[in-house]
């Protein structure tokens, strides 16, 4: 090892023995050797020992062990040819080795100012170092491509294989072991050391990328391809050596007449021409170039590497930072698998390049890449003929294809619905609702054709003798006959003559008949719109559930679309194309047209609507009390003789009649006619509302027929809903007393009502047994305030009299007192014990200490709190109180190693 | 409500924003944790430390697991109990008679009821054995018979001409003897004197008597050793009972109170807990097991029912003490008994009525109940005593004419457990468990009111602690230690050192001991040399090796 003196001492020497330098390369050595220290002198003996020979070598070379055979075989032909020429390269390699470091490690700075130290160099030691790393600038490499330097390097590249020089060998089979098992990205010591190394050969810059490429694919390939692939390199490297060897020997004499010319070429600086005080930067220049070229040709004169020492020590800086970083890329993985809840299963499932793809644990499903021996192919081919591939086909994806048959992009096609949709005008949208609700009123009116159909039958029927209601539906017809008499519509002459002669001012008739028509008008409306006429018209609505219920309701969602369709009219913005001129000509034309087809159809809807009412439900309108209008003694009549038929018939609409007809009292009796026994024969084919009613008409019906009158009936259904009461409530009365009775008495079971007056009896002769004296519950209660104080916080005097003071005569009672000591005795306070409210119990508050053995002293690590440690206890682990799934669960061990071929956990990918 | 900005209270937000499932889910596991539950659970958030917060919430988490498994485990447990329901509420199911029950039922039930007449030695006591399989009945008049119930089969009988008080272990009249299933007698204790009552917690191996003396002792009879011994001081005591969730007894006494005992527990420290409970005495006491599916997994003495002298049975709820509900009994009930679903049996004068839903576990309010469920008796019989028969639907009365075994439809758990108890297990099933309890067997000192408070930490202040130290002990000598034990050639302090010097550990002791070991060493060539001059003799000795 050189000594640490060695550092900058040789440029001092080179440049003291300036004149030398026209001196052969031994001299030089000699030279170097002088300043050198153990190592240097080492190396310069090495280079002086011209006259090894071979089996002198041969024994040098088996004591440093690991050199491989073969080469140093080979290399023993060549070494008294080389002999001369062996100092230089090796120093050379040195310097460039140097010079790389410098690059690489940032204390060093870049030096690329190689402008100014040869300067510098003069005064300063450090800068000597700089000197011989310059000698190997990157122009003299250019210059000396074929000449000189693939020699030094590949010289080197030799040295470093088979001279004495240990390291590199060293390291390298070290480092192809240890980065076997290290995986493939792990650079453990040795082998940045070897790195480093590597980076020195400023020759194959090329080579050099190379590598870093392969160890990026590495990173992907895994371990063993970089273990191949590096060892490729290898043999390439010792081919390259061994061309170079034979080639080498012709060549040798030229190198070494080349290298004494240029080495006596003198040197030239500012110091040698005397002009130290020279500040002229032209002049300095001049001089720089002038070294540049006395640099490019000494390249004997190297510096001295960097103390072994010092260098070993920032290549392991460097290493262990390198190690450092990939040791931290297995970080991840080694927290997530320390926190996983469940336990590790080896092998590993990992899906990455290496072993674990060979895991036989599970067969992968045959498809046509997988198919690899020759069955599976045939059986694939037989498959694929028989039309059962496996593989299922990619589906096509529509292609659209526009006008001129090329195919369009997605992305243009959504842009031509776009404009498309843009196009469309609303009004066209709305034309098109219109027409939809149309064909729902279409279908509508064909309905009621069907329902007309059916009368028909119905009539046919009756006509037959089936249904025998021919009188009544003459009845009805009368009924509606009057009402279209009475009825003026709006759009009828009467109307429109009334309107425009203004005949409504002055003739009362009209006037009347203009408010009916109104009026109708507008109860009409209502109706359609689902309104209730007025509050008590939930039996109207009822009437109309049964027959014309849904009829109604499609009416009145029809209007409402209409409605809706009218509002959403002017509610959208517009676009820009819609704001154009013809656009909105046109949309106008169109929205008129709607205009016109909805009010079609309200039109129809209305006179429908009338007619519905009319039609079918024209009694009822009469009946209604809620408009006010008086009503027909001939229609109560009629109604009268109707709902006689309904009796017979039980139809509802009967019923609805009669309902109409005693509306007042059913609306007063309604609250009170809850359910009795007795409407249990009306049929129920009636809704839920209508039943009740029907309930109260049948049984007006059955007094109708009795005879009494309507208010006598209404007491009467009173009475019956008062009386339904009792029944209800008085057993349960009677059930509860029982009970009562009961609860405080016996639970004897058959003869309760003779036993209960023994058994207060007995209960009082118990209590003045037992309760009277009351003896227990004072001793119980001495014994628990004997408890309580026992346990209290209590003072306790530890006087000791006489205890620094005087005792005896003559002592005062206040002398005495202030001497008194007292300490408090923790316990438990009356308020804070467990039994404090509770007079029966006495809850015993010493611990009781057997049970100490079982508590912990202290909390244990980990846990912040009682409860925390307390609660982590509590869940057991025994199968007698879990499940299976839980207690195996419990129980699971953390790795669980299984059969087969145990893989390497997978390189961490970032 | 609207404040001056126009926004709106709502008094009662709407928060179930919460989808079908999801509520379904949490209606789960609140069941799950009601049925199955291990306490409350920690707040895990507030934890700083990350790794302990990852701990306790995986721990949350299994807590959660284990409530559900166990929860939905519920579905393979197959039988189903149900009870006599009256159809019209006229109808009484105490009106149903024996004779009715037996007709209605499969034959191998109807099997179960039936009568022994053995009205010659006096009222008999009874008890069944834990699976339900054997029954030993004793007479006062030392008629001891044990036999299998079921087939009928008497496994012994003999006669002892003593007054036999309690069973199981027989307590007579003056020692508590132990017979083997073949009438052999083994042990006689004859420590316990007198002994009126026995109870017997089969986890802890302990035989509790309870003699007229007032004394309650605890035996532990897989040793043989007497484990405690507890003076009363309240004289003869009326009854005794165990909790089965905690196996603290219960002792009923002429005072009217109950008193909680515990083999940690001392006369001069007292019981765990007085009751007073009756206005006389306190005639007979019975704890639940808890019913319902957990009682698979756990008993829970929730509920305990005591009848006194006084004609009265009251429900107490004995986890906060708190009288639940109390009834009149027309007579002084000589005996009562709660069944595995919680039908509770009383005895009284010649009657038996079996009450149901004298409480209910989840409720929030004990309802009282106005009529019993069954009734029994009213023929002249005097019963002495009342006792399920486990996992049956079979209730024993032992009284003056024999003994009746009756059938109560609902009463007996309908999924057992056979890792506990197994009714149809084999001679090597048998044995097996056997070993495999003495194994689990607990400590008596396990026993506590609270039987979770194993490794609970210990609240006491570091003063208390040092205040009940024992200051004046002496300290520890280690020499005296050491050379106390050291006899023999691989001494104790050989084996000490030989221990010590592979952990490498250098304290006091070990800097004492290896002094000693070095003087030990030097006696001993001491000794060697002495031998060897004394072989030589005084000429020669003085050419002898020095070492």
């Amino acid at each position: 090892m050189p000594g640490r003196q060695a550092h900058g001492r040789p440029l001092i020497v080179a440049n003291g023995g300036g004149g030398g330098k026209a001196k052969n390369k031994r001299s030089k050595a000699k030279a170097s050797s002088r300043a050198l220290g153990a190592y240097a002198a080492a190396q310069a003996e090495v280079g002086e020992q011209q006259k090894r020979t071979p089996r002198y070598r041969q024994l040098d070379a088996d004591l440093d062990d690991d050199a491989p055979r073969g080469k140093h075989a080979r290399d023993d032909e060549d070494d008294e040819d080389e002999d001369e020429d062996e100092a230089r390269p090796r120093k050379m390699r040195r310097g460039a080795r140097r010079k790389d470091e410098e690059g690489d490690n940032v204390e060093y700075g870049s030096d690329s100012s190689g402008n100014s130290w040869r300067v510098n160099a003069v005064d300063s030691e450090d800068d000597s170092e700089i000197d011989s790393d310059e000698a190997m600038g990157e122009s003299d490499e250019e210059r000396f491509e074929n000449f000189k330097f693939p020699t030094n390097k590949k010289k080197k590249k030799q040295a470093e294989e088979d001279d004495e020089d240990d390291e590199a060998d060293n390291d390298e089979d070290v480092g192809d072991a240890d980065g076997a098992s290290l995986g493939s990205d792990a650079i453990d010591l040795a082998d940045a050391l070897d790195m480093s190394m590597s980076d020195d050969d400023d020759d194959e810059p090329e080579e050099d990328e190379d590598e870093d490429d392969s160890d990026a694919e590495n990173e992907d390939s895994g371990d063993e391809s970089s273990d191949v692939e590096s060892d490729g390199e290898d043999h390439e490297e010792e081919a390259d050596i061994n061309a170079w060897v034979s080639q080498f020997a012709g060549a040798k004499d030229a190198d070494e007449d080349e290298a004494q010319t240029i080495t006596s070429k003198p040197k030239l600086g500012l110091k040698e021409l005397g002009l130290l005080g020279v500040k002229d930067s032209e002049l300095k220049k001049s001089l720089k170039l002038m070294s540049k070229d006395e640099r490019a040709t000494k390249k004997q004169k190297l510096e001295v590497p960097l103390a072994r020492r010092a260098q070993a020590k920032l290549d392991r800086e460097v290493a262990y930072e390198k190690t450092n970083e990939s040791l931290g890329r297995w970080l991840e993985t080694v927290k997530a698998m320390r926190r996983t809840d469940t336990s590790l299963v080896f092998p590993l499932p990992q899906h990455e390049t290496g072993l674990a793809r060979h895991d036989n644990s599970e067969l992968t499903p045959l498809n046509q890449k997988t198919a690899g021996t020759e069955l599976e192919n045939t059986i694939m081919a037989i498959m694929e003929e028989s039309g059962l591939s496996l593989s299922a086909e990619p589906k096509k994806k529509a292609v659209v294809v526009d006008e001129e048959g090329q195919t369009i992009s997605r992305k243009a096609m959504l842009q031509e619905k776009r404009r498309e949709r843009e196009l469309q005008s609303r009004e066209e949208a709305r034309a098109k609702r219109i027409k939809k609700i149309k064909s729902k009123a279409y279908h509508r009116v064909h309905r009621k054709q069907r329902e007309r159909d059916e009368i028909k039958e119905r009539e046919i029927m009756a006509a037959s003798g089936e249904i025998d209601s021919e009188e009544e539906r003459e009845a009805l017809d009368r009924q509606r006959a009057m009402e279209r008499m009475g009825a003026r519509h709006r759009e009828s002459k009467w109307a429109k003559q009334a309107n425009k002669n203004g005949r409504a001012a002055w003739d009362e008739d009209v006037r009347v008949g203009v408010t009916e028509m109104a009026r109708r008008d507008e109860e009409l409306r209502r109706r359609i719109e689902g309104k209730a006429a007025n509050k008590g018209s939930d039996d109207e609505s009822d009437v109309s559930d049964d027959s014309t219920g849904s009829d109604v309701d499609e009416r009145i969602k029809i209007l409402r679309e209409l409605k809706r369709l009218d509002a959403a009219e002017d509610s959208e913005p517009k676009s820009k194309l819609m704001s154009m001129e013809f656009m909105r000509k046109a949309e106008a034309r169109r929205k008129q047209e709607n205009d016109e087809l909805i009010a079609d159809m309200r039109r129809e809807l209305a006179s429908d609507a009338e007619d519905l009412s009319e039609s079918d439900h024209g009694p009822e309108d009469i009946g209604r009390r809620t408009f006010g209008q008086p009503t027909d003694p001939k229609h109560a009549l009629k109604a009268g003789k109707s709902s006689k038929k309904a009796k017979a018939e039980k139809t509802d609409q009967a019923q609805v009649d009669i309902n109409n007809l005693q509306e007042p009292i059913t609306s007063r009796s309604k609250v009170l006619s809850a359910p009795a026994p007795q409407d249990h024969d009306i049929n129920g084919t009636a809704g839920a509302w209508s039943q009740q009613k029907t309930s109260g008409s049948s049984r007006k019906q059955r007094g109708k027929k009795t005879g009494p009158s309507a208010d006598v009936l209404e007491i009467d259904i009173n009475s019956v809903a008062v009386s339904a009461q009792p029944p209800a409530s008085t057993p349960a009365k009677v059930k509860a007393q029982k009970k009562d009775n009961t609860a405080q008495a016996e639970y004897s079971s058959d003869d309760e009502e003779q036993h209960m007056p023994v058994q207060f009896r007995e209960q009082e002769l118990i209590e003045r047994a037992f309760g009277g004296l009351d003896v227990f519950e004072a001793e119980f209660q001495a014994e628990k305030d004997a408890a309580v104080a026992e346990d209290d916080e209590k003072m306790v005097e530890t006087t000791l009299p006489g205890w620094g003071s005087w005792v005896g005569e003559g002592v005062t009672k206040r002398e005495k007192n202030q001497r008194r000591f007292f300490t408090k005795k923790e316990g438990v306070k009356p308020e804070a014990r467990k039994d404090f409210k509770n007079d029966r119990v006495i809850i015993n508050e010493k611990r009781v200490k057997k049970n100490d053995k079982y508590l912990a002293s202290q909390l244990p690590h980990q846990y912040e709190s009682r409860a925390q440690y307390e609660r982590s206890l509590r869940l057991p682990m025994g199968p007698e109180f879990l499940t299976k799934q839980s207690f195996q669960d419990a129980t699971k061990p953390r790795v669980i190693i299984k059969q087969g071929i145990i893989a390497p956990i997978s390189k961490p990918t970032h | 409500m609207e404040t001056n900005n126009g926004a709106r209270v709502v008094d009662e937000a709407r928060t179930s924003l919460i989808p079908k499932h999801d509520r379904e889910k949490r209606r789960r596991e609140k069941e799950a944790q009601r049925d199955y539950g291990r306490g409350r659970r920690v707040n895990t958030k507030t934890i700083k430390d990350k790794k302990l917060r990852r701990n306790l919430q995986a721990l949350e988490s299994k807590y959660k697991e284990a409530a559900l498994k166990a929860k939905d485990a519920e579905i393979l447990l197959e039988g189903t109990s149900g009870y006599l329901e009256p159809e019209t509420e006229l109808e009484r199911t105490y009106k149903v008679r024996q004779d009715e029950i037996q007709d209605s039922v499969a034959i191998a039930t109807a099997q179960k009821r039936f009568d022994l007449t053995l009205n010659e030695l006096g009222p008999y006591v009874f008890d069944y054995s834990r699976n339900g399989r054997d029954l030993l009945l004793g007479g006062r008049k030392g008629h001891i018979a044990s036999m299998d119930w079921r087939q009928g089969k008497l496994n012994c009988e003999f006669q002892v001409n003593e007054i036999v008080r309690d069973y199981m272990a027989i307590a007579q009249k003056k020692n508590v003897y132990i017979y083997d299933g073949a009438g052999v007698e083994l042990h006689c204790l004859n420590q316990h004197r007198e002994v009126s009552h026995l109870e017997f917690l089969p986890y802890h191996f302990l035989l509790v008597t309870l003699g007229a003396s007032g004394h309650l002792k605890y035996q532990d009879v897989s040793t043989g050793q007497l484990v405690s011994e507890i003076a009363t001081k309240l004289g003869p005591p009326a009854s005794l009972a165990q909790n089965p969730y905690n196996a603290v007894c219960f002792s009923g006494h002429n005072n009217g109170q109950i008193q909680l005992w515990s083999p940690s527990c001392s006369s001069s420290n007292g019981p765990l807990v007085k009751l007073l409970a009756h206005k006389g005495p306190v005639r007979s006491m019975s704890i639940d097991r808890g019913s319902g599916m957990q009682m698979l997994t756990k008993a829970e003495g929730r509920y305990m029912v005591s009848t006194g002298q006084d004609c009265k049975m009251a429900v107490w709820d004995i986890r906060q003490f708190r009288v639940v509900n109390e009834y009149f009994t027309r007579q002084p009930a000589s005996s009562v008994a709660i069944s595995d679903r919680g039908i509770t049996a009383v005895g009284w004068g010649t009657r038996t009525t079996m009450w149901q839903g004298l409480f209910t576990k989840h409720a929030a309010e004990q309802t009282k109940v106005q009529s019993p469920y069954l009734t029994w008796g009213g023929e002249g019989r005097r019963v002495e005593r009342v006792k399920w028969c486990p996992l049956e639907d079979v209730l024993g009365i032992g009284h003056d004419e024999g003994f009746s075994s009756i059938i109560v439809p609902g009463a007996g758990e309908p999924n057992m457990d056979v890792t506990e108890v197994n009714p149809f297990e084999t001679v090597k099933e048998r044995q097996d468990s056997e070993v495999r309890s003495l194994l689990n067997k607990l400590q008596p000192e396990m026993i506590a009111l609270d039987p979770t408070f194993i490794g609970n930490l210990d609240l006491r202040s570091e003063e208390q602690r040092q205040a009940e130290r024992d200051l004046d002990a002496k300290p520890v000598d280690v020499e005296a230690e050491i050379r106390k034990k050291a006899r023999g050639k691989n001494s104790a302090l050989r084996r000490y050192l030989r221990k010590q010097r592979a952990k490498n550990i250098i304290d006091e002791k070990r800097l004492k001991v290896d002094e000693m070991w070095k003087e030990q060493q030097q006696q001993q060539r001491e000794q060697q040399k002495k031998e060897k001059e004394a072989d030589l003799g005084p000429a020669l000795a003085r050419f002898a090796k020095k070492d």
